[in-house]
């Protein structure tokens, strides 16, 4: 296996995960499943450090990530994390515009992306008249600014319609080939990840029930879905 | 639907845990600072004492409570602006109902505080003096009362129907403001123009002060001839308003016309984006105007000042010097920090709402956000201050005062603007740890209203506290008071530092919370 973008040892955060040991390799979609609940979006946050670890490490690149350089590190990453982050009395170009001025991009970029997730016809709209898919897609552009070479994602497909879905699926199917982007994406939707992902973690109560690649979780070709069942006890869900 | 007893149930069970009422609490708090510290320090004439208290508390009522009002009945409404929770309430009750449950819910803490307020009277009034007549106590209460539903209404529909709660904030401290100010101009027109004079036009205390024996005289008079009247016209407006308003029940397209119309414009399809080369503060501060209150409250300082200059100047004998006071007075001490304050909590209320913490922190660093967002408030804190002395200049050559402008202005504006940035910093810190709107906004008004009334007796207190350094600087209360400077600079300094250096180191070690 090729070297990992990001790894994590023992990454632990009282009450919601322990022992969280995540190994994304570069290149790859990670797709990190888990019933409600589970602790996905802990974890990510914990990787991004908008929360911080009670103990264990996250890794960069093989880079210990630190307080101290956590921005440089994050210059490189695009994420979407719980729903869209936006300020609803401001356009969408004007949104854009904040958060690629925050990150030190230029201007051309903004058209682009807005063009990629297809909001472009919408963007001098106001945010807060937005639908929860535009505003969707809207999370989706900020994270894709600046070409990140990491990506995360958590549950992006919320909201969007079933051909909204798919086109956002397409999308984050090509980023690993077509702009050289690793992405973790986040989901209790096992067909999307299917779909999409090539490597997985499954997250249940806290720990990590499975890591590797898709193909290998269930050589006799058992549906994902029951292998995931399976995983997670059929426990009941939060 | 449900009906509108359970509304109004729903509402009790909706504001547990906010604890709004220590809004309220706060001003009891200071209502009794204030009594026992004016009774025991003067020389009261035991004849009038409750006719003198009587008088005062309908002024610390102009003073006071229009702000005080309407953040209390922004907290009790903006949970629903937060929570996006009208789309669920329509499908449940109407809006006439939620909104008369909320005001309904508001009136009896409002009714609860003007007992309190009574209670706290009569104990810090130990006795000594006699009780005051029956009728003085029921006529109190009830003007009281009616002039505080007056602006708890007004209040509740400003944040009612402006999502943004800087609204009905910025109004409420205008209110107090000009309240306040109008008291001076002895005017019944003007004080029945306005909900805020309101307290004092129903008051039935006059007071007479004697230049030459020093002696004041209070006795039972009317202040404004139908004060009553006026206070019902304004409740059958603000009533009828509440009616009409809420008589639609598509919310988005009743919103859309009366406040978004001039959004239209904006949408171009096609157009290429360009980067505007405002800092990123500036640029969140777009299409909301709270900023244009920097520019208005010095002007509606500096005419109500001016006017009252020109009417007293037989007792102003300072020229120049008088008219600054005039200028400054009440904007510098009270105003200016709330409208900091304001300013402050409504920045940060923009990280706060939603996810946007997920967004802002990982894009750019807790030492650029603070530094970004304090820069701006300084900067149009500075303006505000360049403003202030601009108009004085006009005005003191509109009016003709035929000596030289005082050389030393420009050390007054200095040191302003230097006091000023120690308060956005203070604000800056008590909003990032605070997420509520309104509570900053309150903490600035007691501490500055308490310095305010305490200053004459502690003289080291303006010193000590961030809210007050604005008007030190600008000697607002007295121009020719000398200060002590090392000790002013200090104290600007230290707080400063202080607040960027928590607020930074807040900011890179608490998790960050979303919702």
């Amino acid at each position: 296996m090729n070297k990992y973008i990001i790894k994590t040892e023992k990454l632990c955060k009282t009450g919601r995960i322990s022992n969280i040991d995540l190994c994304v390799p570069e290149g790859a979609v990670y797709g990190f499943l888990g019933p409600n609940g589970a602790g996905k979006t802990t974890t990510l946050k914990l990787i991004l450090g908008l929360i911080r670890p009670d103990s264990g490490n996250t890794y960069y690149d093989g880079v210990l990530f630190t307080a101290q350089n956590r921005f440089t590190l994050l210059k490189e990453t695009g994420s979407l994390i719980e729903s869209p982050s936006y300020y609803g009395h401001l356009t969408g170009t004007e949104n854009m515009e904040i958060v690629a001025r925050m990150k030190g991009l230029d201007a051309f970029d903004v058209n682009d992306v807005l063009h990629e997730v297809r909001l472009y016809g919408q963007k001098d709209k106001k945010v807060s008249q937005y639908s929860l898919g535009m505003k969707q897609r809207l999370g989706l552009a900020m994270a894709l600014l600046g070409r990140p070479r990491l990506l995360i994602l958590d549950e992006p497909t919320n909201g969007l319609d079933p051909a909204g879905i798919q086109e956002i699926r397409e999308l984050i199917r090509s980023l690993p080939s077509a702009m050289n982007m690793t992405v973790i994406v986040s989901s209790h939707m096992l067909s999307e990840i299917e779909q999409m992902a090539n490597v997985v973690g499954i997250i249940n109560n806290g720990e990590m029930v499975y890591q590797g690649f898709l193909a290998d979780l269930d050589p006799q070709g058992n549906q994902l879905e029951n292998v995931f069942l399976e995983l997670t006890g059929r426990s009941e869900s939060l | 639907m449900i009906n509108f007893v359970t509304t109004l149930k729903c509402e009790f069970m909706k504001q547990r845990k906010k604890r709004n009422y220590l809004v309220l609490l706060a001003v009891l708090i200071f209502y009794a600072a204030y009594l026992i510290w004016t009774q025991n320090g003067q020389s009261f004439s035991y004849l009038h004492f409750w006719e003198a208290t009587f008088y005062d508390l309908s002024l610390l009522n102009t003073l006071v409570l229009p702000t005080a009002i309407g953040v209390y009945a922004s907290m009790i409404t903006d949970l629903e602006h937060k929570g996006h929770t009208f789309k669920l309430l329509e499908t449940l009750t109407t809006r006439r109902k939620l909104l008369t449950a909320k005001f309904i819910y508001g009136s009896i803490y409002i009714t609860a505080f003007v007992l309190l307020q009574l209670l706290v009277v009569f104990v810090t009034g130990n006795g000594a003096c006699g009780v005051p007549s029956i009728q003085d106590i029921s006529r109190y209460t009830a003007d009281t009362l009616l002039v505080s539903l007056i602006l708890l209404l007004m209040h509740m529909e400003l944040s009612w129907y402006f999502v943004n709660q800087a609204v009905t904030i910025i109004v409420g401290i205008a209110g107090s403001f000009m309240g306040f100010f109008l008291l001076f101009m002895q005017n019944h027109l003007l004080y029945l123009s306005n909900p805020w004079s309101l307290y004092a036009a129903t008051g039935f205390i006059l007071m007479d002060w004697n230049p030459d024996t020093r002696v004041i005289k209070y006795y039972h008079g009317e202040v404004a001839p139908h004060a009553h009247i006026a206070a019902l016209i304004w409740l059958s407006v603000l009533v009828l308003t509440a009616i009409f308003l809420n008589h639609h029940s598509e919310e988005e397209q009743l919103h859309n016309r009366l406040f978004q119309n001039s959004h239209r414009k904006i949408a171009e399809p096609g157009r290429s984006i360009r980067f505007s080369r405002l800092p990123v503060e500036f640029l969140k501060l777009r299409r909301s105007p709270i900023w244009s209150a920097f520019l208005a409250l010095p002007v509606i300082s500096a005419l109500l000042g001016t006017i009252n200059y020109t009417a007293n100047i037989d007792v102003l004998e300072s020229k120049w010097y008088s008219l600054w006071s005039q200028h400054s007075l009440f904007l510098a001490l009270l105003f200016m920090p709330l409208l900091i304050a304001s300013f402050c909590s409504y920045q940060w209320h923009l990280e706060h709402t939603g996810t946007n913490w997920n967004m802002v922190m990982t894009a750019t660093t807790p030492a650029r956000l603070v530094i970004g967002k304090i820069t701006t408030a300084m900067i149009f804190t500075t303006i505000a201050v360049l403003w202030i002395a601009v108009l004085y200049i006009l005005s003191g050559l509109i009016i003709h005062i035929d000596v030289p402008i005082p050389p030393e202005l420009p050390g007054w504006i200095i040191c302003g603007i230097i006091g000023g940035i120690a308060c956005c910093c203070v604000q800056t810190l008590l909003s990032i740890l605070i997420r509520n709107f309104a509570l900053p906004i309150g903490i600035a008004i007691m501490s500055s209203l308490s310095v305010f009334i305490l200053a004459n007796r502690i003289k080291w207190l303006i010193y000590l506290d961030p809210h007050t350094l604005l008007s030190l600087g600008l000697r607002a209360n007295n121009p020719e008071m000398v200060i002590n400077m090392g000790v002013f600079l200090l104290s600007c300094f230290l707080w400063s530092m202080m607040s960027i250096f928590i607020s930074i180191l807040y900011l890179r070690k608490t998790d960050i919370t979303t919702h």
